[in-house]
């Protein structure tokens, strides 16, 4: 070893930040603390306001996970926001028509089948073409032939495993495919009988299991879709996301059916009592630090941020451990990523997942919304999509409590903006009226344009060159 | 010595063109070997084969006997294969020490959930991780830097840096291609003292590079590629007066 | 039969539309590696300035006004694209050119408001006065046929512009090798501009022409867009006689899906994004390129 090397043997080493760092943890104990007395102080209106900041804070962690930590662009996000939404609220309140079971657990049992046969074989190409054809079919001919639940498994499980030895991917596995999709099928059906039973007793079911069934969903499709279009980059990956995002919102308002259509939308949801629903010791502590009954619209506040919170310290945790930074090794070089065993098709996907679940909890959170109980595709189109990305852009790509910033400047511009559409300006005879887009495409040009990493990063990067030049200038003053 | 990597009539080709040619080659346990010629011969083709960036046209690659056919190149860094590239590529976006913690992610095993939620089980291999990489980093005498920005580093200590994060993986095997090229003379020197300390830790090492004197002064073997075929291979000082390949190097016919 | 042959005849003229706006994807993706997001604004702002002008003006002012005023926003957006097009990631510039597709659609909708605009045929009086043809049993509107010649103009106007024209050559020349270009003396930059103006002068006379078939309004540059993108695509991103081929193949496509399916009418908007979804999954290098993309 040369004396260079023990001259770069440091003093001392930067430690480890510990689980109970003071400074890691205090942001969390503020922000707990807020979230317990806000209500109590806050006014309904601004209450309002705080409620879909919080849904956009869902979002936009959520996004920022993709885009700004593992670099993979989404311009369809909404979509997996409407899917919770709908979701939630069709499985909470439609009363489920006897024809739609079959169709819809034909879909569900398709699609666990599919993504089974995706993940289990090696199929690929026309060979998974006609796997997936297969998955289809029979089901339809044991409905056609009457044959009952034990000779539909059967029927599935068997024609499958013949694909599988015929087309050469695996006999047992595609058998296994076959296996789940038809026990995803009677067990959907099932339970979307048992739910019918309820409804037609004007019991509904609960708005938790909407959420959650809204999160498998969409954590099914966004699974399905995510494994395909991730292979895709850059302009062809935001292609992808975009027009996956469009057939959404296509379907939000044709598929009358379902999802009530464009003009109609969805009404009459019912909102979740959170505070209510608690044990007494906790719902007891809630109402001692909002000093009193809680209404329904300060509990959904409650329920909103505590998603947040948890989501909050979700991500903080995720961003800083060795998944967290597998996703970041993917935005930096796929390639030495790869090199390094990590399996970068598989994390790409997952923080897929894992955003359109924070989407579809998001979305859930909005439909349920206390005193608004209304959806309609309109608050699922391609203009949400934008404006998330506006928000990740504003919060800064890969920063957490970025969210928190964007969301709540979004609000703050939103709110300005239905303030100048109400009062009426005109400017030489123009109404100035919707200018949502304007703003949020003119935050987005301006700041990719001067900042591409994000206006919070660009902010501080300017700030700390400034800070580095000024010193490196009384550095030179000093030695001269 | 026990064999590491035994290829065999490896074969990759572009098109019409054949860049790598029913290549033999054995790399024991604990040698440092290198892969010389002239450029275009072959040899980062080569390096990529090795470690799964590419499929091969033919031929078959062993690492400890396991054939690497059809697999994907995190699989085969799983094997115990790290390699640098010849354009660095470090993660941009991440602090130094944050790009060797990468490095442990083969032989960790956090998932999703257990990161979320930090269970006991993460806290315990994240202590892990950062001990191996603190230790890497002291290793190649960038400590000092491990907050700072990996971007903001200067090339040399890039390269460090990238073999580092290599190293972090534990690999059975190192992979480096053109390691030395845009260093200063310092930098060789400083690089050659720190591979032949790994070596003597008991790793495996092949590399590429076009720096003669530093491939001759630290390799045990030299295996020459022209063209993509094997024309020569053994120690430095017979591959230095061996005729073929001094008649590759000028481009003269041989024979 | 009959009914075929009027889908037909709609498809193709729709697909004509897509085709040119296809061009303009090409032209601007060759020049900078971006997907102009915008490219379908271009159309809207040719619709939207010609469907305002016509009610005061005859069509030969309003037409090259219109085309100068897609010209000047292409030339702007550009501008603003130049700015971070060496540092910035790919998905930098594409968040920057969504946003300046939704930022244009918002003034235009400001000052023209959101609903409709009439607007009338080419030739013939009034809009409802019938100008039509009928080939094997279907009905041509003359406003179709002006739709298909001036593709077919713009086609061949574009194809010498590269071929022949030493500017179409300069532009040729930095799509392939930007540094080499700037070795010969050729300004990149004036290259990049020139090739956005294009992209949006052809784009504007696109909006023109289709704003007389349809209601003009801000926001038909989106779905227009994304269905010449997707044509784009299909065709290969670069290859202009694809993307033409791609383009009116996708219209008549999108189109006879009615016939083939009835119960699709109401998804018919999402037959090309569906489309374009499997076109990217399956063959991202684009169904009737041969090269290899770059995806």
């Amino acid at each position: 070893m040369t004396d260079q090397k023990l001259h770069a043997k440091p003093a001392q080493r930067p430690k480890l930040r510990s689980r109970f760092d003071i400074f890691a943890i205090l942001p969390f104990v503020v922000f707990f603390i807020c979230y317990l007395f806000v209500p109590r102080f806050v006014q309904d209106k601004a209450l309002n306001s705080l409620i879909y900041i919080g849904i956009n804070v869902l979002l936009a962690l959520g996004l920022n996970l993709l885009m700004g930590y593992a670099g993979q662009i989404s311009l369809g996000h909404a979509a997996f926001f409407g899917l919770g939404a709908y979701t939630s609220a069709i499985v909470t309140l439609r009363p489920i028509e006897a024809e739609i079971i079959p169709s819809f657990s034909v879909g569900i049992g398709v699609m666990a089948g599919v993504a089974a046969l995706m993940s289990l074989t090696r199929a690929s190409g026309w060979k998974l073409a006609v796997g997936v054809a297969l998955l289809f079919v029979f089901p339809w001919i044991s409905r056609a032939a009457y044959v009952g639940l034990p000779g539909t498994i059967i029927i599935c499980a068997a024609g499958m495993a013949l694909f599988g030895l015929a087309l050469k991917v695996g006999w047992w596995r595609s058998m296994l495919a076959g296996l789940i999709n038809s026990a995803s099928l009677i067990i959907c059906g099932r339970f979307l009988n048992g739910a019918l039973a309820r409804s037609y007793d004007g019991v509904g079911t609960s708005p938790w299991i909407g959420m959650l069934a809204g999160v498998l969903l969409t954590g099914l499709i966004a699974y399905l879709i995510g494994a395909q279009v991730l292979r895709l980059k850059g302009n062809y990956l935001a292609m992808g996301t975009l027009a996956f995002g469009v057939i959404v919102e296509i379907m939000f308002s044709k598929w009358v059916a379902v999802t009530g259509g464009s003009s109609d939308g969805i009404y009459g949801i019912p909102t979740i009592s959170f505070i209510d629903g608690l044990p007494g010791p906790i719902r007891r502590f809630f109402e001692l630090c909002h000093g009193g009954a809680v209404d329904p619209q300060r509990q959904y506040f409650y329920l909103v941020w505590l998603f947040v919170f948890v989501a909050l310290i979700f991500a903080v945790n995720i961003v800083r451990s060795r998944v967290g930074r597998a996703f970041r090794a993917v935005h930096g070089s796929e390639q030495a990523a790869e090199s390094l065993g990590v399996d970068t098709g598989r994390y790409k996907v997952q923080v897929f997942v894992l955003s359109a679940a924070l989407a579809s909890i998001a979305g859930s959170l909005h439909a349920h919304n206390a005193g608004v109980g209304y959806i309609s595709p309109g608050e699922f189109n391609f203009l949400v999509s934008v404006q998330l990305v506006v928000i990740v852009v504003i919060g800064g790509l890969a920063s957490v409590w970025g969210a928190l910033l964007g969301a709540t400047a979004i609000q703050l511009i939103k709110n300005w903006i239905l303030m100048l559409d109400k009062a009426d300006i005109q400017i030489y005879g123009l109404a100035i009226k919707g200018l949502d887009p304007i703003v949020f495409g003119g935050i987005l040009v301006v700041v990719m344009m001067l900042m591409p990493q994000g206006l919070t990063r660009g902010l501080t990067d300017a700030l700390a060159s400034v800070i580095r030049r000024s010193r490196s200038s009384a550095y030179q003053q000093e030695a001269s | 010595m026990a064999t590491l990597i035994e290829s065999i009539g490896v074969t990759k080709s572009f098109g019409g063109l054949t860049a790598v040619s029913r290549v033999d080659m054995i790399v024991s346990r604990g040698q440092t070997k290198a892969l010389i010629g002239p450029n275009g011969a072959g040899k980062s083709t080569l390096l990529n084969l090795l470690t799964g960036m590419m499929p091969m046209s033919s031929g078959d690659i062993r690492i400890n006997g396991c054939s690497i056919v059809g697999r994907s190149c995190y699989e085969v860094a799983e094997l115990g294969v790290a390699r640098t590239f010849q354009n660095v590529q470090l993660f941009q976006n991440m602090s130094v020490i944050e790009n060797v913690m990468v490095g442990c992610h083969s032989w960790t095993k956090t998932g999703l959930f257990s990161g979320a939620l930090r269970l006991l089980g993460h806290w315990r291999e994240e202590r892990d991780i950062y001990a191996e990489a603190v230790e890497r980093l002291e290793q190649v005498g960038l400590m000092q830097e491990a907050d700072a920005d990996a971007s903001g580093l200067p090339f040399g200590k890039q390269r460090m840096l990238e073999i580092a994060r290599a190293l972090a993986s534990r690999p059975n095997l190192l992979l480096l291609d053109e390691p030395a090229s845009g260093l200063s003379t310092r930098e060789t020197a400083e690089l050659a003292d720190l591979l032949r300390a790994i070596v003597a830790d008991g790793m495996t090492v092949l590399l590429v590079d076009h720096d003669m004197q530093f491939v001759m002064d630290i390799s045990d073997e030299v295996v020459v590629l022209d063209q993509g075929v094997k024309i020569a291979e053994g120690t430095p000082n017979d591959i230095q007066n061996d005729p073929r390949v001094i008649a590759a190097y000028l481009g003269i016919e041989a024979g | 039969m009959e009914q075929f042959n009027q889908l037909l005849v709609t498809g193709i003229s729709n697909g004509c539309i897509y085709a040119i706006v296809a061009i303009g994807f090409s032209i601007i993706y060759a020049g900078t590696q971006v997907i102009n997001f915008a490219q379908g604004e271009f159309v809207m702002i040719g619709a939207m300035v010609a469907a305002a002008l016509l009610a005061k003006v005859s069509l030969l002012v309003a037409f090259p006004v219109a085309i100068l005023a897609g010209c000047l926003v292409g030339a702007i957006l550009g501008l603003c694209v130049l700015v971070p097009l060496k540092r910035a990631a790919v998905v930098s510039l594409v968040i920057m050119t969504v946003g300046a597709s939704i930022l244009i659609r918002g003034l235009a909708q400001l000052f023209w408001g959101e609903e409709g605009k009439n607007v009338p045929y080419f030739t013939g009086v009034s809009v409802n006065e019938d100008h039509t043809f009928h080939i094997a049993g279907a009905i041509v509107g003359a406003q179709q046929i002006w739709v298909v010649g001036i593709t077919i103009l713009l086609v061949i106007a574009t194809h010498c512009f590269f071929k022949y024209t030493l500017t179409g050559r300069a532009m040729r020349a930095c799509a392939l090798n930007p540094t080499g270009a700037r070795l010969v003396g050729i300004n990149v930059h004036k290259m990049i501009i020139l090739s956005f103006v294009m992209a949006a002068g052809l784009g504007s006379i696109a909006g023109v022409t289709v704003a007389a078939g349809i209601y003009a309004r801000c926001t038909m540059g989106a779905a227009l867009g994304l269905k010449g993108f997707c044509a784009a695509v299909l065709g290969g991103l670069g290859s202009y006689g694809g993307g033409i081929v791609a383009g009116i193949l996708l219209g008549v496509v999108e189109a006879l899906i009615v016939l083939v399916i009835p119960s699709m009418s109401d998804y018919r908007d999402a037959v090309a994004f569906v489309i374009l979804l499997l076109v990217l999954l399956l063959k991202p290098e684009g169904i009737l390129s041969r090269k290899k993309a770059v995806a």
